[in-house]
């Protein structure tokens, strides 16, 4: 009995050595960052943290008065990235721990540089998220770091939801994870995207008492799409151009397109009418005819009527078959303004020199020394068929209720 | 002798003898060596281990109750049973601190970078020579139970990362030189080559237990969960990203997000990876052990055991100045001793029954 109690006292006493050793940390000994920004300045990368403050938000959500920021942002300057992070031991009090860090903004300097020494670091630290969202800005990010969010305390997650949202549900700009952009740059294209973020407006919102206001001076805000060559900014795509981009790329989910129902009913200018796409598919098939590159693009997709004022019946198949054919133009016009784009920058962002290598392996082998010529050089045979599925709750427009009865 | 084990019981351990290891390095190296082939290659390693399991089975059928040295001994004298002895235990405990100093060495990189690797390994060791005292029996039966819930965690992962995984970055196919995928399906097949475990793990199963299935199916299962591995890699990150990544098998279940509130699953996976190590490491260390005490004829186990231990710790510790040079050996060292160790040997011990079957089929024909 005496031998099982000693046995049992030796085994928790031995449980006692296993709290961590010496990478023991207490919560409270941590700065959690929620986003980082990377900027170059001459031989110097500067490094900044938006670090949460936990008992701020604990304030804000118990309906406190506040006053406290719940976001406190810092940069460091060194000349390697995680020569730049350790400095940040100088004058933070709590270590740096980058596990729930969401965002990770890059100057467009930083971009222009090459982004390979930032990529490494990500693959290369364990503490560090490959599946953080990428975004790009112009000027310095530091700004995009200390503004302020009125819906979301912590700006740095704010942004990774409205990127997320975006992507899935509107489909303009795509959500960029490091490990996919990573993959891209070094795929057979070597080339990649990141949506660009801005503050629209002014001054910055930084400080807790600008948040009382019902609508702040300034906000942040999706933009453009950057374009990379490699690990090295290209050029920037406009939101129709990008939105392209994510049709050819089959990465459309749901989207909100305009266009004009024609019939004669062409009362507020070009758009008069909105659909929501509910799906969509995209299907790439490379053909080389005669030692020419053709691609051939299918895409197929499908909606629901959500805004008109076209005063057809919206029941008779035909003016369906009118509108789904407005659609399938427009749809076309913003697929053809992202290849003219693409051609036009020499960039296969579009994922074409995957799908040429796949189906033609020992073309390729010849093709992929010159690749981006051979891109620009390619003709894009593109159709697209879409089907109007729904025309939602309501049979007519209301337009068509304010035209005199009996006519 | 006396304790007995089931066929599974044999096939999961021989599995867990290969898996750990197997699904941490083989992928990045495999695809480093045969890039868009890999996959291809694993497929080509498992078919060839079967074959060497066949092999393996064969052997073990002819001395299914009495424990290998011994008769070794009958058949070639106690002096080629005592040097093949120590050459098997130089190999076990080889392969044991090998295992040991990967196992530390991920534990550095990814979770605990500031503990001193030596205490790491001192409680490791001092678990799996627990473990070992207690007896084969112990050691398949906490393995059964890993084997279960590994299983069960397996499917789970595929489900979750399944929206990550892009089929088309396999393609495409024999794209590479032969060369190269040959060198893969030999790297897998030195891995898979530790089915051979069974000439120890023969005698200890239960009576008329099929010797071929068992290595069979333990074979089979361990390139399962390679070649899974393999592919998932590669059609999550491409041939090129994997290439870079050291441990691609836990970055991959990193990447898995449900929501905000379902993420970094990876310590879920890791724990029952560092389960999976103590069975592979007590099934070396056991290996080792078995053979000393066989060959030598020795009688107080517990004290060998322990200083087997001890020597492969130091091993481990000491050996290598940095994982450059540890990576080294095992590429440049580690890899032929398992084939001379699980293809060679028993390849000889095949010949030599042959011909001294033939041998003695002619000397009654004179007679």
């Amino acid at each position: 009995m005496r031998k099982q109690g000693a046995r049992l006292l030796a085994s928790v006493m031995l449980c006692m050595l296993l709290t961590g050793c010496w990478d023991r940390t207490e919560l409270n000994e941590l700065g959690i960052t929620a986003a980082t920004s990377v900027d170059k300045i001459g031989d110097n990368w500067i490094v900044s943290y938006q670090l949460i403050i936990p008992s701020a938000i604990s304030t804000l959500s118990g309906g406190g008065a506040g006053g406290i920021s719940p976001i406190t942002v810092h940069s460091t300057k060194a000349r390697t990235i995680r020569e730049a992070v350790a400095k940040s031991k100088l004058e933070s009090p709590r270590q740096l721990y980058f596990a729930h860090n969401r965002i990770l903004v890059v100057s467009e300097r930083a971009a222009r540089y090459g982004l390979s020494s930032l990529i490494d670091v990500y693959f290369r630290l364990p503490n560090s998220r490959e599946t953080v969202s990428m975004l790009i800005t112009e000027g310095s990010p530091v700004r995009i770091l200390r503004q302020l969010m009125s819906i979301q305390p912590i700006s740095g997650q704010g942004v990774q939801q409205i990127i997320s949202n975006e992507s899935r549900s509107y489909s303009l700009l795509p959500h960029v994870k490091l490990y996919k952009f990573a993959m891209n740059i070094v795929g057979d294209a070597r080339a990649g995207v990141m949506p660009e973020i801005l503050v629209s407006g002014s001054p910055n919102v930084d400080a807790v008492n600008q948040m009382g206001e019902t609508n702040q001076p300034s906000r942040l805000k999706l933009g453009r799409l950057a374009v990379f060559k490699s690990d090295r900014f290209y050029g920037w795509f406009s939101q129709r151009e990008s939105f392209g981009v994510s049709f050819l790329t089959d990465e459309v989910n749901q989207a909100s397109i305009s266009f004009n129902c024609g019939g004669g009913s062409d009362q507020q200018g070009g758009m008069n009418s909105a659909v929501t796409l509910t799906r969509s598919q995209t299907k790439v098939k490379p053909h080389i005819v005669d030692g020419h590159l053709q691609m051939e693009v299918h895409v197929k997709s499908a909606g629901m009527l959500e805004e008109t004022v076209c005063t057809d019946n919206l029941q008779d198949p035909k003016v369906i078959k009118r509108m789904e054919g407005s659609i399938q133009k427009e749809i076309n016009g913003i697929i053809m303004a992202a290849w003219e784009a693409c051609k036009r920058d020499k960039v296969d962002v579009l994922g074409f020199a995957g799908a040429v290598h796949r189906k033609y392996p020992k073309q390729w082998k010849r093709m992929k020394q010159n690749w981006d010529q051979e891109f620009a050089s390619a003709d894009l045979k593109l159709t697209v068929d879409f089907k109007l599925e729904r025309i939602g709750v309501s049979n007519k427009s209301f337009k068509s209720l304010e035209e005199p009865e009996g006519e | 002798m006396n304790e007995k084990i089931t066929s599974l019981q044999a096939s999961a351990l021989i599995m867990f003898a290969i898996v750990p290891t197997g699904i941490l390095l083989v992928p990045g190296a495999v695809v480093g060596v045969a890039g868009q082939n890999a996959w291809l290659s694993v497929l080509a390693g498992m078919v060839i281990s079967v074959g060497l399991a066949i092999l393996v089975g064969i052997v073990c059928r002819q001395y299914q109750d009495a424990p290998f040295l011994q008769w070794i001994e009958q058949r070639c004298g106690r002096l080629v049973a005592a040097l093949l002895g120590l050459y098997l235990t130089r190999y076990y405990m080889t392969t044991a601190a090998v295992t040991l100093r990967e196992f530390t060495n991920f534990i550095s990189e990814e979770i605990m970078p500031n503990t001193p690797e030596l205490l790491l390994k001192i409680i490791i060791m001092l678990v799996v020579v627990y473990a070992v005292i207690q007896g084969i029996e112990t050691i398949v039966r906490v393995n059964i139970v890993i084997f279960f819930i590994s299983v069960v965690l397996m499917f789970m992962g595929l489900f979750l990362i399944g929206e990550n995984i892009e089929i088309r970055n396999l393609l495409p196919i024999w794209e590479g030189t032969p060369m190269s995928f040959m060198h893969g399906a030999l790297l897998t097949l030195a891995w898979l080559s530790e089915v051979s475990l069974l000439l120890i793990l023969g005698p200890y199963l239960r009576k008329n237990s099929p010797l071929i299935r068992t290595g069979i199916v333990g074979v089979m299962m361990a390139g399962s969960g390679i070649l899974i591995t393999v592919i998932v890699a590669m059609a999550t990150f491409g041939n090129k990203i994997t290439q870079m990544l050291t441990f691609p098998s836990f970055v991959i279940v990193s990447l898995v997000e449900i929501g905000s509130f379902l993420e970094r699953l990876e310590i879920v996976f890791i724990s029952l990876w560092i389960m999976t190590m103590y069975v592979k490491l007590a099934v070396f260390l056991f290996g080792a052990a078995h053979c000393f005490i066989s060959a030598f004829k020795l009688e107080t186990e517990r004290l060998f055991i322990l200083l087997l231990g001890l020597l492969i710790l130091l091993t481990s510790q000491y050996s290598w100045a940095n994982t450059a040079e540890f990576h080294r050996f095992t590429l440049m060292l580690g890899t032929p001793d398992l084939f001379a160790s699980n293809i060679v040997l028993p390849l000889v011990i095949g010949v030599v029954l042959v011909v001294s079957s033939l041998w003695s089929k002619r000397v009654e024909g004179s007679g």
